[in-house]
């Protein structure tokens, strides 16, 4: 079953085009490293998805669902690229930040039950950040802030994740046990990742899916069959 | 003055009720606006409300009247500049701002005693509020502390975090919206308590003072309240006491707990 289908997908930013004709699909249990030069539409594409980008042409379905249609966020973990989005300055402990990531499947009026919390607590502990929980997001380290956010993406227990160039502020250690975190979760929870990176080398190493963008699609597939363009 | 001879006063009374409405109102609400760097909204629109008053008064209707629709405008104005056009919230503000004022200043240089009137609302003066005025206070703040309480994860997320909150199926665009909405209804109701061009410091001050001290974004909220109302509450008390302008006060009770916060936190200016 195809968790994302995209057909004909054009994306124009004023008289930029992002995307052209982009078409590709991706089953559950797939694991995707989405690469490309810069400005060749990496994030503009993940957006899209996620609906933040509004698309010029073209269709997107995720579960089965047009996106217009699709509600069930709940099922979609994300990561921003580090330090685009959140604001940093807002006075909220590690622990209230990660509940955040479970609002998308809740109902008004929106509040936590004890089993929530639980599950927050459960998360905090696999990814060993428990002593982070009563910590200011402020006051955190880039990689602290970034297991966090993590944590919040995974927290609602997603079939799909899409997360923007998730190892940037990690260190090698970190970075390896994120990965180690990632494989666990596709191999045996059949998670289907999307995870947006400039290396292409760990894409080789991790995924078992390339896709590679330069404002449309130059190649869908296998990592062991790709020649990098010129 | 006995202050408790003062307390049987019925005007006393409706400054005191209306006043803890209204600092708890503009805390809460300046807490998301300050972390959304719309400090200033605050201040361009009672700038606005200026230019509206002004207007109320040239055509012989009840300012208030004229200023709560213009200043909605003025809001939904500025939310639409930062939001379609290439600039920054603060700019747009500016510019709605000084439309607001420029207008005011020409309806007062083409009209004759008009000075005195407008003057009253430049300061404002919460001992002279009516009972419908302090009843618009009371179901106000209510309803939106309310709608704060029922509609809090959203609100935090959407300050956080605006893009992965729209990931979660949150409509931030209505939030913001509503956030505007009711900071344009809070300015309006503020400036015949503390005037003009005092009701950005009830929007600001507290909620600051609060961010330095608290950890987390609930205890943020509840002490930027409590920060404001306790500093309203000494305003008053202390203008009766000593015979100040009240809405000065209040702001420089505001000021002097800020300053007492960052004393305390050893914070060197």
């Amino acid at each position: 079953m195809p968790i994302i289908s995209v057909k004909n997908l054009s994306v124009v930013y004023g008289q930029n085009q992002a995307l052209q004709n982009v078409s590709f699909e991706v089953n559950a249990g797939d694991y995707v490293g989405l690469t490309g030069p810069n400005g060749a539409g990496k994030t503009t594409l993940a957006k899209t998805l996620l609906g933040l980008v509004q698309k010029q042409s073209g269709s997107i379905n995720l579960f089965e669902k047009d996106l217009r249609e699709f509600r069930d966020w709940r099922k979609i973990g994300y990561l921003p690229q580090k330090g685009s989005a959140y604001n940093s300055l807002v006075p909220a402990t590690s622990g209230e930040i990660i509940r955040l990531g479970l609002l998308g499947g809740k109902k008004f009026p929106k509040r936590f039950s004890k089993n929530d919390l639980a599950i927050v607590d459960q998360m905090l502990d696999s990814l060993n950040i428990r002593d982070l929980a009563d910590s200011l997001f402020s006051e955190l380290s880039g990689g602290q802030q970034q297991r966090v956010i993590l944590a919040r993406a995974l927290v609602s227990n997603p079939q799909l994740l899409i997360l923007d160039e998730p190892t940037t502020a990690l260190d090698p250690k970190s970075r390896d046990n994120f990965f180690s975190l990632l494989e666990t979760l596709n191999k045996e929870n059949r998670v289907t990742i999307i995870y947006i990176t400039h290396d292409l080398s760990s894409i080789g190493t991790h995924a078992n899916k390339l896709l590679y963008i330069d404002k449309e699609v130059v190649y869908y597939g296998n990592f062991s069959d790709f020649k990098e363009p010129d | 003055m006995d202050l408790f001879v003062l307390l049987q006063y019925s005007f006393v009374q409706q400054a005191f009720v209306a006043g803890i409405c209204v600092a708890a109102l503009c805390a809460a609400i300046g807490l998301f606006l300050i972390l959304r760097k719309m400090s200033l909204i605050g201040d361009g629109l009672s700038h606005v409300s200026f230019g509206a008053i002004a207007l109320g008064l040239f055509f012989g209707v009840f300012p208030l009247y004229v200023a709560l629709p213009v200043t909605l405008l003025a809001a939904f104005f500025i939310l639409q500049l930062s939001q379609k056009t290439k600039m920054y919230s603060d700019a747009a503000i500016a510019i709605v701002s000084s439309l607001g004022v420029a207008l005011g200043v020409i309806l007062v240089s083409v009209s004759s005693g008009l000075n005195l009137s407008l003057f009253s609302y430049l300061f404002g003066n919460i001992l002279t509020i009516t009972s419908f005025e302090v009843y618009c206070a009371i179901f106000f703040a209510a309803a939106t502390l309310i709608a704060i309480i029922l509609f809090y994860q959203d609100l935090f997320y959407a300050t956080f975090d605006p893009e992965s909150a729209r990931a979660a199926g949150i409509k931030v665009e209505w939030i913001n919206l509503a956030l505007v909405l009711v900071t344009a209804l809070t300015v309006v109701l503020a400036v015949r308590m503390v005037g003009v061009l005092l009701v950005s410091a009830l929007l600001v001050i507290p909620p600051v003072g609060a961010l330095q001290v608290s950890r987390g974004f609930k205890q943020t909220l509840a002490l930027s309240v409590a920060l404001a109302v306790g500093a309203m509450v000494a305003g008053i008390f202390l203008s009766l006491l000593i015979d100040l302008p009240t809405g000065a006060t209040i702001v420089v009770v505001n000021f002097a707990v800020f300053c007492g916060i960052l004393a305390l936190k050893k914070i060197p200016i």
